[in-house]
Order: structure tokens, then sequence, then C-alpha cells
């Protein structure tokens, strides 16, 4: 039954990813990926052909911080939902089967990646280090593993609240890492290779230990759950609107000093966007993200006509972009309760001109 | 100050939740508005502060539609919704702030009565906190100090009681016993009979859309023809029988 559950969420999951890659990978996105991917790769094929045929002493210490920066690709995907906590209750004793299953793909989905992250260091391993094959291998295996302990230490802290410390987060995804491939790249790719198991097969005794004499932590993992999502969500978002993604408010009180005043009942709805706009980090961070832009390309570009152009397009980007402030309180009774007649909003729009230039 | 609902046919879509509904509510006076969930108390409100507009039937205050004079209309209004609805973006102060200006209230009285209010649901401490991070009866004491702040002739109060602790319940009572003393007219919708009973002198039983019945007490006493028969009993009486015939 878990395992139904299991493939059930996972199949919406992946629907959803499928839904909203149509969005991150629209034409635009491509075609600059393309020529990104395409520089990078000439930019590495002439950097392999400048090395010198004996190894430099830092190409032991890059391939190591590359490799530990892969490894913190791929997170633990439980796919767990705020409902369960009420509705997979009386579940609780099968829940290790649904976490078994997450722990599975999501280390397949890792292991993939790590795996072709690797395939391109191979031509740097080969120049660079002049590692023989069957050490490149051990050292894929290594990494492998690696990733491994990386997603058990989700399985352990998902029942035992003693496991979940920042020393042995760091241990598990930073410090061991950088230790074992250390040893791989300066003793014995061998060595590294037996020390990684040895940490494997200690968390996975730890783990089996740890489900048997704890329940599960359905908050922390919820927590941890809703913060990956959180992740994909506000990436997703840059491309696309994404509901979840509620943007946050901040106070700012250094701005409340300059924050219209009430003083008669026209000010009402100056007084609202006044505060949305600056409080609200949707529309905060957008109009300043878009006045830096602007701000930097017009520091860059010295034709005053160009300049005229560019700020007459970034002018009306930002209102463009502000547009839905005008809605912004239309779900809130009071602004329909309150005894007053909708303003228009353009004086506002008007103020925000006046303060960009 | 008199709300007269004459013949209200309404509802969300084309297809009528109200069915035909006409009551009164007049100054000095707390009517109760009582049903089952579903039953088109929430409905009826939101046709009441505007948010619906008819599909037959007319809702006046004084004599005043809300499409004649919208402003005349809701300045006379102070509303508590069921689900507390907060600015996001707005400390509490700013919501104070902003019901004082919207109601165009003189500003140092109104901050007297807000600062009791405040004291008396013990928020007085946290004007500078936004409310939409509070629990629900944080939120829920939020919107009754919003509302009773504004001294309006008629209050809708919507499910007031639920996430209120027992101390906030009863300041809350006296608070509409007070206003309703100053003259005040109050619809008031809800599940907790008991209190209903005690605090409003004036009844609507909603049933499937329709009104069941109106009334006093006594009224309603005499008509289920039991004097002994709390507004529990003679509200489950009713709907029985109306569920039983179907």
């Amino acid at each position: 039954m878990m395992n139904k559950l299991w493939t059930k969420r996972l199949k919406k999951y992946q629907k959803l990813l499928l839904h909203y890659s149509r969005f991150v990978l629209n034409d635009h996105f491509v075609l600059a990926l393309l020529f990104f991917v395409g520089g990078l790769g000439l930019g590495y094929s002439n950097f392999l052909r400048s090395l010198p045929s004996t190894s430099e002493w830092w190409s032991k210490p890059l391939m190591i911080v590359v490799l530990v920066i892969v490894l913190q690709f791929g997170s633990f995907i439980s796919l767990l939902d705020e409902p369960d906590t009420i509705f997979l209750l009386p579940l609780e004793s099968k829940m290790i089967i649904l976490l078994k299953q997450a722990f599975k793909h999501s280390y397949l989905i890792a292991a993939l990646f790590q795996s072709v992250c690797f395939l391109l260091a191979v031509p740097f391993l080969q120049k660079g280090l002049h590692l023989t094959g069957i050490e490149m291998l051990l050292l894929w295996l290594v990494q492998l593993l690696l990733k491994a302990v990386y997603l058990e230490r989700f399985l352990i802290i998902s029942y035992a609240v003693n496991f979940d410390k920042w020393w042995i987060k760091v241990l598990c995804e930073i410090a061991g890492p950088i230790l074992i491939l250390i040893v791989a790249l300066y003793g014995g790719v061998i060595w590294a290779l037996l020390l990684t198991l040895f940490a494997l097969f200690t968390l996975f005794t730890l783990a089996q230990r740890a489900t048997v004499k704890n329940v599960l932590r359905w908050k922390r993992m919820l927590q941890i759950e809703n913060q990956r999502m959180m992740t994909l969500y506000r990436f997703i978002n840059l491309f696309t609107d994404v509901p979840q993604v509620k943007g946050k408010v901040h106070r700012f009180r250094l701005f409340d000093a300059y924050l219209p005043k009430m003083k008669t009942p026209k000010d009402v709805f100056k007084f609202l966007y006044w505060r949305a706009l600056v409080r609200k980090g949707e529309y905060s961070s957008l109009y300043l993200r878009l006045t830096l832009l602007g701000v930097v390309v017009l520091i860059f570009v010295p034709n005053l006509i160009l300049t005229m152009v560019l700020l007459a397009l970034f002018l009306y980007l930002i209102g463009f972009q502000l547009l839905p402030l005008y809605n912004d309180h239309d779900d809130i009774v009071f602004t329909h309760i309150y005894p007053l007649k909708r303003l228009n909003v353009s004086p506002i729009l008007g103020g925000y001109c006046e303060f960009y230039y | 100050m008199t709300l007269k609902i004459n013949g209200l046919v309404g509802g969300y879509s084309q297809v009528p939740v109200l069915k035909n509904i006409s009551f009164e509510v007049r100054a000095g006076q707390v009517v109760g508005l009582i049903g089952l969930n579903g039953a088109g108390k929430s409905t009826t409100i939101n046709h009441v502060i505007g948010l619906l507009t008819p599909q037959k039937g007319s809702i006046t205050i004084d004599g005043v539609t809300l499409l004649a004079s919208p402003e005349k209309y809701k300045s006379k209004m102070a509303y508590i919704p069921e689900i507390p609805v907060l600015y996001q973006e707005l400390t509490l102060k700013e919501h104070i702030e902003l019901t004082i200006m919207a109601y165009g209230m003189n500003k140092e009285k109104a901050w007297a009565r807000a600062r009791k209010l405040l004291k008396t649901f013990r928020l007085s401490n946290k004007l500078e906190w936004f409310p939409a991070n509070f629990s629900k009866g944080m939120k829920q004491k939020v919107m009754i100090v919003c509302a009773f702040l504004t001294e309006a002739d008629f209050y809708v109060i919507d499910e007031p009681f639920l996430g209120l602790d027992p101390l906030a319940t009863r300041d809350l009572l006296n608070l509409i016993e007070k206003e309703r003393k100053r003259g005040a007219a109050i619809l008031m919708s809800t599940h907790v009979l008991s209190t209903a009973q005690e605090y409003c002198n004036y009844f609507v039983l909603l049933h499937q859309g329709k009104i069941r019945t109106q009334g006093t007490f006594e009224e309603l006493r005499n008509s289920y023809q039991d004097q002994q028969a709390s507004l529990t009993d003679i509200y489950l009486g009713l709907t029985q029988e109306v569920t039983d015939d179907e």
C-alpha cells in the first residue's frame, strides 16, 4: 500500500515538474543555455589544452572542491505533504517504507547527476591529474557512495533527534567528503573507497537502529521537504508565476518615516499601496532589481538617444510589472467594506516615476 | 438605524442559494441569524455587506440601497468576518489607523477608544506586530477591535466566537450588549445557540436558503408550543421536521 502511495505521489510530482519545465525551458532560455554551454565547453577544452604534461600543485585541490560542490546537488525528496500529519498518522509504523522508496528515488536521481558531472570531469582527471582508468572508476564509486552517505543522513534524522545536529550535517555533507577525497587523491583511491564504505555501513546500522527506537519526526521532515519545494518553486518562479511562492513581508523600519501618513480619507489607498510596495517582497524586490539593472545599463551606455530609449523601456517595464499591485488588496473584504470611493491608482504610479528620476 | 431585507433572492452563481428572505434589524436590537452549515447565513451576510448583488429583492439601510449611495450605506456599517482577514503588510497600529481614516473618524477620540479596546483584548503591547502572523484567536480580536472602534450604527458579525478564549468571549458579549444599549443594530450569525438565546432579542432561523421561522424567543416558544424549550430544542425540532419532510 505504501509503495502504491509512493508511486502515486511520484507520478504527481513528475507531472508537476513536467508542467513547469515547459515554462522554464522556453525557447529563449534554451537558446541562451545553448550559447552558455557552448562557451563553457570551448573554455574547458582550451583550458585542458593549456595544461602542462606534469601535474600542477592546484589541480588536486581544485578537483576536491569541484567534487564536493557537485556532491551538494540532489537532496532528499520525501514528497511529504502538510495534511500527511493528519491523514497518514495511523500509518506511522509503515512510513519507513515510504521513506525508503523516497531514498531510492532520491539516490537514483542524485547518482545520475553525479555520474554526468563526473563524466565531464574525466578529461581533466586524465590530463590534469594523470589518473589511470581504474583509479577513475574507483573515484567515481567513492563519489557515488559519498552521495549515499549524504542522503542516508536524512533517513536517520527523520527518526533520531540527537542525530539532527549541525556538525553532523557538516561532517556528512562537506567535511567528511573533503577528508575522504583528500585521502583519495593524495593517499590512494582504494583507501578512500574503504573509508567511505565503512562510513556508509556505520550510517546504515544507525539508521536501522533509529527507525526501531524512535517515531517519525513529522514536523521536521515536513519542514525539510517544504524547504526543498520552496527552493524549487522559487527557481521556477524566475520564469513563471508559481502560486506557492508568496512573497515574504518585511517591515523595513528604516522606511517607516517616509511612508505616507494618513491625513484625509483620500489617503487610504496611498497608505495601502505604498506599504504594499515597500513591504511586500514580490513588489519591492522587483522594483529594486529592475531599477538597479536600469542603473547599470545606463552607466554603461554612452549614447544619449539609446539611453533615453532604454530609460523609457525600463520605466515601462517597472510600471507594467507593478500592475498587479492595483488589485493587491481586492481579496481583503475590508477594502470593499470601508465607506470609500475607489480611487484611481495613477497618482501612485506617478509617484513611482518621480521617485525613479 | 434600520436594515430592511425584502424578498431577497441571491447567491454566488445563477442558481440562487437564498430564496425569498425578508427580515429587519432595528436600532437597539441584536438579531441572531441561526442555521446549519450551508443554510445560507454567510451568503445573507455577504449580501448585506455588499459583496454580492441581489438577484431579486432589496436590501436597505435607513432606506438607502448600496447602489444608490455606496458611501452612505457603508459608512453606517462595521463587519467582523468569520475568518479573520488582514492586510499582510500592515502592523496592528496601521490597521487601526487605516480603519480610523477609512471611516473618517476623529483621530484622538478614535484612538482613545482603540486603546481601551486593545487593553480589553490584551493586545496593547502588540501594536508594532504584523497581525497576519497572529494565532486565529488573536487575529479575531484584531477584527473585533477594528470593528468596535468605529462606533457604527450597524454591526454585522459572522460567527464571532470561534477561536476566542473564554475571557475574550465574555468581553465581546459585553461589548455587543453595550453597543446595543447605545442604540446600534447588530446582525450576528452563530452556531452557539445557548449564547444566542441569552444575548439576541430576535431570531431568524434559516434552513436551506429559506427562513424557517423568525421572531423573539417568546414568539418562537409559542409557535413551538413548548414554554420550557431552549433555543437549541426549538432549532433542532424545527430543522428535524423539515428534514423529515423531504
